[in-house]
C-alpha cells in the first residue's frame, strides 16, 4: 500500500469482451459524477431513523456471526423485560421463519425478513418490515441481523446503536479478524459465558483484542441460561431506553 | 436491494444503477470506463466486485468497459496523540502511543467518481480505419 498519502490506481478491469472499436477521442466525454454508491441505502435509513425518533423507539442492530447466540440472547431479554419495556424485533436470515418463531412465543411482536441470496440486511429491508409492526408503544426495537461479520458493517439501517455479539465458543481473535464491525460496534456482547469451564477461551485477550480495534468499546458478558447472567445486559437495555 | 448473494453484489448493482442512469441523463449510449473510489476501510473486496460486475453488465452500458479503482490511503485519527496517522489493516494501533483509539478519517469511501462514455452519433477510430 501506498505510504506517501498519493491515491493508488489500483486494479483495472480491461475489456472483458476483448479489443473494441475504439471511439476517436475527441468523441469521448467524461462525466463526473463523485457520487455515493451506498446513497440509496442511507437515504432509507435516514427515514427510517426519523421514523425512531419521531416515535421514540431505541433502535438497536445486532450484528454476529452464525451461532452467536443471538436469537437466545432475545428469547431471554424478551422474557425478562416482560411488563417492563415494550420492545419488538425484526428477524433478518436468508431463510426460513425458525427465530421469528421463536421470538414470537414470547409474545413480542415481531417480522421475519428473509433476505434469500443476501448476506445482511439494509434499510429498504428495514423500512418493509416497519410497516408490518405494530409501532405505537414500542419502546425497544431489536434488528437481529443476518449471522455475518462482514456485510452487515458496511448498511446503515437507522439504528441507535450497533451492537456486535461473540460467543466464548468462538476464537478470541474474532474483532481483529474482523475490524470494520468491530470497529464500528457501540457495544460488544460476550454471549455464553457458562461454558468458559469448558473451553480454552482467554478472555482477557479478546478483550484486549476488542480494545485493540475500538478503545473504550463497552463490553459486557452475558450467559442467558444462568440466573444472573443477563444482569449487565439488562442493565444496558433499561439505561438506553431512560435516556432515550 | 437486498438481493446479492455477496454484498458486494449488491454494491455493483448500485453503481450499474447509477452509472445507468448518468449515462441517459447525459446521453451516452456506451461507457468506456468508469472510476470507483473504494476505501481501504470500506469492507468491500474489490476481486469479489469485479466477479459481480462479471455477472451484471452484459447488456448493459458498462458491458465493455475499462474499471479503474483508486484506492486512497488509509488514514487514522487518534483521539489520544490527537494526530492523523496513515493505518494498515493488519495492525491499526497508532505507531506513537500504540493505541488504538482512532476515527476513520479516509478510507470509508465508496463512489462513482466519473464515467467516460460516447454518445450514439460518435464515429470509431477503428471503424474509420476499416473504411480507409
Amino acid at each position: 500500500m501506498s505510504s506517501e498519502g498519493e491515491c493508488e490506481r489500483g486494479q483495472r478491469r480491461k475489456n472483458p469482451s476483448g479489443p473494441e472499436s475504439l471511439p476517436k477521442q475527441e468523441d469521448i466525454r467524461v462525466i463526473v459524477l463523485e457520487q455515493n454508491i451506498l446513497e440509496q441505502n442511507e437515504w432509507y435509513a435516514q427515514q427510517n431513523r426519523a421514523l425512531f425518533r419521531s416515535r421514540g423507539i431505541h433502535t438497536l442492530n445486532l450484528m454476529s456471526s452464525p451461532g452467536s447466540g443471538k436469537t437466545t440472547l432475545l428469547v431471554e431479554t424478551l422474557q425478562r423485560l416482560k411488563g417492563e419495556l415494550c420492545c419488538a424485533v425484526i428477524e433478518g436470515d436468508q431463510q426460513t421463519s425458525n427465530d421469528a418463531l421463536r421470538i414470537a412465543a414470547t409474545q413480542v411482536p415481531v417480522v421475519q425478513i428473509n433476505t434469500r441470496q443476501s448476506c445482511h440486511l439494509d434499510a429498504y429491508h428495514v423500512q418493509r418490515a416497519l410497516e408490518a409492526l405494530p409501532l405505537d408503544a414500542v419502546q425497544l426495537l431489536f434488528i437481529e441481523n443476518v449471522g455475518n461479520l462482514i456485510c452487515p458493517a458496511n448498511f446503515d439501517l437507522g439504528e441507535n446503536e450497533k451492537v456486535a455479539l461473540m460467543s466464548v465458543t468462538e476464537g478470541e481473535d474474532k474483532p481483529l479478524k474482523y475490524p470494520l464491525l468491530f470497529h464500528l460496534a457501540d457495544v460488544l456482547v460476550l454471549t455464553k459465558l457458562d461454558l468458559l469451564p469448558y473451553l480454552r477461551f482467554d478472555l482477557q485477550l479478546c478483550r484486549q483484542n476488542a480494545l485493540q480495534v475500538h478503545r473504550g468499546v463497552q463490553i459486557i458478558e452475558t450467559s442467558a441460561y444462568t440466573p444472573d447472567g443477563m444482569h449487565d445486559w439488562l442493565a444496558y437495555l433499561r439505561e438506553k431506553v431512560r435516556a432515550h | 436491494m437486498g438481493e446479492d448473494p455477496i454484498h458486494e453484489a449488491g454494491i455493483a448493482q448500485n453503481v450499474v444503477r447509477i452509472v445507468e442512469e448518468a449515462a441517459r441523463a447525459n446521453a451516452l449510449v456506451r461507457v468506456h470506463k468508469l472510476t470507483l473510489e473504494i476505501g481501504q476501510f470500506s469492507g468491500v473486496e474489490i476481486d469479489a466486485l469485479e466477479f459481480a460486475f462479471r455477472a451484471l453488465t452484459p447488456g448493459t452500458v458498462l458491458e465493455t468497459a475499462e474499471i479503474e479503482y483508486v484506492t486512497p490511503p488509509l488514514v487514522l485519527y487518534c483521539t489520544q496523540c490527537e494526530n492523523e496517522y496513515l493505518g494498515d489493516l493488519d495492525d491499526l494501533r497508532c505507531p506513537a502511543c500504540m493505541q488504538s483509539c482512532f476515527e476513520v478519517v479516509q478510507g470509508r469511501e465508496l463512489a462513482v467518481k466519473s464515467i467516460a462514455g460516447t454518445s450514439g452519433n460518435a464515429t470509431t477510430a477503428a471503424g474509420e480505419e476499416r473504411n480507409e
